[in-house]
């Protein structure tokens, strides 16, 4: 799938989950909101990361 | 003399000196809020008379030859997200309305241990976020200071007080800081601890510092850092002598990132040019510097990783009050409870990856400089552009910004300066020869 169509599925799976927990009146409030965290999702979900990566949470090497 | 005036570091030798009292600097620091704060709005809580007590305290303490630390006597204030044992702490939200902790932060606790007396709470927009607070920037009223650390930017620039704790998630200190003509650092990741902060991001909440010159941060970081056994994010990395370092400064060599001059406005590059071509001509080596791949995946990284981590720690709250959350905040926390975990996982691997492959290009260079904000400080309530603090708040670097003009419309403009993690040391020494060469911001005309 290429990245636009990525972001229509994670934008509409988006819609359909805040329909869900929020009610669809407050999903639709939320839609220009639902379409950049679609944005941010695509381009987390395609960018290479290395497959040794692990991810950082608090600790990081002292100098 | 306008005690109003004063720095930190000038304050504290007087008062040391006997030349100052204590009681005198909060009397002098308390009519130039009255005189000015109804405009500026930069305090959501004066403690009138917890200052004037801890002022007879220290200047009775002084009075027999006994200091408690480097600030004995100096005012600061706390972004209103800092836990302050006794007095209302509401994060800019009704959520939290009435709320009083019963113990410090712990950099509000580092400060007064170091003498310092805590004048009061500054405004904040809604739990650090983008609801605006209701503060406006002392250099033009009609605009923003900026945000999430509207009041501490606003009364440092104002000269309500001479030093300020704010925090950074996402752009919240240095781009503040910047719009006001401060001088603003944002710490490695872990420096400074975080306990007794209202939390938004288990991994990119910073404490900040902004005072009106490089060496009064350089005393505050010295205050401030240092590992705290009962904040887990907080590093074991020692500390250096902040203040020793500055007088270590000597022309750095300068790594420019261009990809943020092509962002900015053309007023912005204008003057930013300018300053890089004093700095160069003063003997600065500069070259331009090329980020690594992963920087362009930063932007979402962060801010999948903000949204999540602030669903996580207002979930309970928002259970029971969500209709009291203003419309930023509410829609961060909902979304963020829509967000997949492996995506949020992602993210703070891209955090990780993007670190590892900025070392090289630290490692080559004193500091990195960009301009610290694409414009200046808008008109309006909106607290304007984060996007130049994003990189360094996700990956956790140190970042400096120093004023380095105005723009035709009188607005201040910084520089933003970026090194290696944990060395604030260089970064400060850096910092303080640009500050020499450029000069430091004149005063707001309040």
């Amino acid at each position: 799938m290429d990245r636009e169509g990525q972001r229509i599925e994670y934008a509409a799976w988006l819609r359909a989950a805040a329909e869900r927990r929020f009610g669809a009146a407050r999903a639709e409030e939320l839609a220009q909101t639902i379409e950049d965290v679609a944005g941010w999702m695509t381009e987390v979900a395609t960018f290479p990361v290395a497959a040794d990566e692990p991810p950082a949470f608090y600790a990081e090497p002292s100098p | 003399m306008s005690l109003h005036t004063l720095d930190a570091v000038d304050a504290a030798r007087a008062i040391r000196e006997k030349v100052l009292s204590p009681v005198d600097l909060v009397e002098g620091l308390l009519e130039r809020i009255d005189r000015i704060d109804g405009r500026v709005q930069a305090w959501a809580l004066v403690d009138r008379d917890g200052a004037r007590l801890a002022a007879r305290q220290a200047a009775d303490e002084a009075a027999r030859g006994e200091f408690r630390g480097p600030l004995h006597g100096v005012p600061f204030g706390a972004k209103d997200i800092f836990y302050s044992a006794g007095l209302r702490t509401e994060a800019g939200s009704k959520v939290m309305a009435g709320f009083v902790p019963d113990y410090d932060a712990a950099a509000v606790a580092r400060l007064k241990g170091a003498g310092a007396i805590l004048l009061g709470k500054l405004h904040t927009t809604e739990f650090a976020t983008s609801d605006p607070a209701p503060t406006r920037n002392p250099w033009n009223l009609a605009c923003t200071p900026g945000g999430s650390s509207s009041g501490s930017a606003a009364a440092v620039a104002a000269r309500m007080v001479p030093l300020a704790l704010g925090s950074q998630t996402i752009g919240s200190n240095v781009r503040p800081a910047s719009y006001c003509g401060l001088v603003g650092l944002k710490p490695t990741f872990g420096r400074i601890s975080t306990r007794g902060v209202m939390a938004l991001s288990y991994t990119q909440d910073h404490v900040g510092l902004m005072a009106r010159s490089v060496e009064d941060i350089a005393l505050g970081l010295s205050i401030t850092a240092g590992h705290d056994p009962e904040d887990p994010s907080s590093s074991r990395a020692p500390v250096a002598d902040y203040l020793a370092a500055l007088t270590r400064r000597r022309a750095p060599r300068v790594g420019i990132l261009r990809e943020f001059f092509e962002r900015a406005s053309p007023e912005v590059v204008d003057v930013t040019t300018h300053a890089v071509n004093r700095l160069a001509r003063a003997g600065a080596a500069v070259e331009e510097a090329k980020l690594p791949p992963t920087f362009r995946a930063v932007y979402a990284a962060a801010y999948l990783i903000t949204r999540s981590d602030t669903a996580s720690i207002h979930a309970e709250r928002f259970a029971l009050k969500a209709e009291l959350y203003r419309p930023a905040i509410r829609s961060a926390i909902e979304m963020g409870m829509l967000i997949p975990g492996d995506l949020y996982v992602r993210a703070l691997r891209i955090r990780r990856q993007f670190r590892r492959e900025m070392s090289p290009l630290l490692d080559r260079y004193d500091v990195l400089l960009t301009p610290t904000t694409p414009a200046p400080a808008p008109e309006g309530m909106a607290t304007g552009d984060p996007r130049f603090q994003v990189p360094w708040s996700l990956s956790g670097l140190p970042s400096i910004t120093v004023p380095c003009g105005v723009t035709t419309s009188g607005l201040p403009l910084g520089i933003q300066l970026v090194s290696a993690a944990f060395t604030e040391a260089p970064l400060l020494a850096a910092a303080a020869w640009c500050e020499d060469i450029l000069g430091r911001a004149s005063a707001p005309g309040l």
